[in-house]
């Protein structure tokens, strides 16, 4: 049987072609991945356009319900900072009751990974308008958090995942200031996974990912401790007890 | 390097289906890359009536399921789904890949039509079926018969619901292969997406000296030819080593 040792539920925006073979590509034996796709209209993120997915989550809660997954994650980043702290607790608890197991979301995972890393003050990178990234920084400082330097490269909607890794590479680069304590780079549909370690490396410091910090806090949430190597210092830790 | 340079396949799948991603994910080539859209399908398939609409909702939510593939820019729809291609008889198979191509606007493969096309293609006119269905077993043997290929015996699990085939484990497919496998028999089809096969498929191969094809297996290998990716891949059966 596949996913003996856990079934992960994706609920994705429908255009995503990247979180799943990311996942699959670093996932340890036994965990398998089930995605179910959210249509999404317009090609820019808003509140209108992401909330017009969200429409669509209760069908894909359903959907991964069949699956009996044993996690399930809002794998979108943007939609969680839009609507700002609190919306996506709610998010998670009206999941958790249809679903009976946990539900998490990017940005709730992406803030456990910053504490695991005890990291305070954090610089972000992003493919999105300045708007979007400002509603990022305001949720982030709401939850506890010095956003030290943002750096933004819009792209719409339907080309975020034709971007190379390299593009996520430089733009941390530039997100990346003295006083920063750790690198993101958000986007669920933004490849980096094959350039995390490298950039850790020149920046020395850790660097989290979107998708990353999903693996991460799924894994924990399964109470999984199997290392994953070469993919970020993040998922070397120990998850389940730190 | 482009992730899916080489193709994108979309995987239309029934909601509750947990094989087929692990399996595609186990055998797919470097630079392909598979992405899955869910059709909500009721899961019981105790009886023909409950079987039938299991079919029915699940097809009817083909259309959507590749809508939201489309925009993730997949190059080949797989409609992953035995039984909803195979129930309705031959023809109905074409009917859900021309209705997914428009609805998706890219070509599509249907799981019962590379079922026997890869049959045919491996020159087997005689086959063994396996199943893990209760009642649909006639339906299939009538499917492969308007195709062209004679079934010598037909045998089925006799599961209650779509969800209990998915957990099936791999020795259920060891023991179906065994049970269909007639002395007249040229080789053994076994079906369903959502029934572990992949893992076996050369081990069965070896100890019956015949081949074996899996729901799974022909999908993904019609995927695959498609979009032109024509990769010998070793370990799961004659049909991706030869074919």
């Amino acid at each position: 049987m596949y996913g003996w040792k856990g079934k992960i539920g994706l609920l994705v925006p429908a255009g995503n072609r990247v979180i799943i073979p990311e996942f699959y590509r670093i996932a340890p034996p036994g965990i398998a991945f089930f995605e179910t796709r959210m249509i999404v209209q317009g090609s820019w993120i808003s509140e209108d356009s992401n909330f017009s997915m969200i429409g669509n989550a209760e069908r894909g809660l359903e959907e991964l319900k069949m699956c009996k997954v044993d996690v399930c994650v809002l794998a979108c980043t943007a939609t969680s900072f839009l609507k700002g702290k609190g919306w996506d607790q709610a998010f998670v608890t009206e999941g958790e009751k249809k679903l009976g197991v946990p539900v998490t979301t990017t940005v709730l995972s992406l803030l456990e990974a910053l504490k695991v890393l005890k990291t305070k003050r954090i610089a972000i990178a992003s493919p999105w308008t300045p708007d979007i990234s400002n509603r990022a920084v305001e949720y982030l400082e709401a939850s506890g958090f010095e956003v030290v330097h943002a750096c933004s490269e819009p792209i719409d909607r339907i080309r975020v995942n034709d971007q190379l890794p390299e593009f996520a590479y430089s733009l941390a680069a530039k997100a990346d200031v003295p006083a920063a304590e750790a690198v993101c780079i958000f986007a669920t549909d933004l490849r980096s996974i094959e350039i995390l370690s490298a950039l850790e490396k020149t920046l020395g410091k850790p660097v989290v990912s979107s998708n990353q910090a999903i693996l991460f806090n799924v894994l924990r949430l399964l109470k999984d401790d199997q290392p994953i190597t070469g993919f970020g210092s993040l998922l070397e830790r120990p998850r389940t007890r730190i | 390097m482009e992730l899916g340079e080489r193709g994108r396949i979309g995987l239309v799948l029934p909601a509750m289906n947990t094989v087929a991603e692990p399996e595609i994910y186990s055998i797919l080539p470097e630079g392909v890359t598979a992405h899955t859209a869910r059709m909500y399908a009721p899961v019981d398939i105790s009886d023909e009536e409950n079987f039938v609409r299991m079919c029915d909702v699940g097809c009817e939510n083909g259309e959507q399921a590749a809508k939201e593939l489309a925009t993730a820019k997949v190059d080949v729809y797989a409609f992953a789904f035995t039984a909803g291609s195979f129930y309705k008889g031959a023809g109905w198979d074409e009917e859900i890949a021309r209705r997914i191509e428009k609805a998706g606007g890219a070509p599509c493969i249907v799981t019962a039509t590379a079922a026997a096309q890869a049959i045919k293609q491996m020159g087997l006119k005689r086959i063994g079926v396996g199943t893990p269905y209760a009642v649909a077993n006639q339906r299939l043997k009538g499917f492969f018969e308007q195709k062209g290929i004679a079934v010598t015996k037909i045998e089925g699990l006799v599961l209650p619901t779509a969800v209990h085939v998915g957990r099936q484990p791999i020795m259920k497919f060891e023991e179906l292969v065994r049970a269909v496998n007639t002395p007249d028999a040229e080789g053994v089809f076994i079906s369903c997406t959502n029934f572990v096969t992949l893992s076996k498929i050369d081990a069965m191969e070896r100890e019956i000296g015949k081949p074996v094809i899996s729901s799974n297996q022909a999908t993904f290998w019609a995927a695959l030819r498609k979009i032109g990716v024509t990769d010998k891949i070793k370990g799961v059966g004659r049909l991706f080593r030869e074919f």
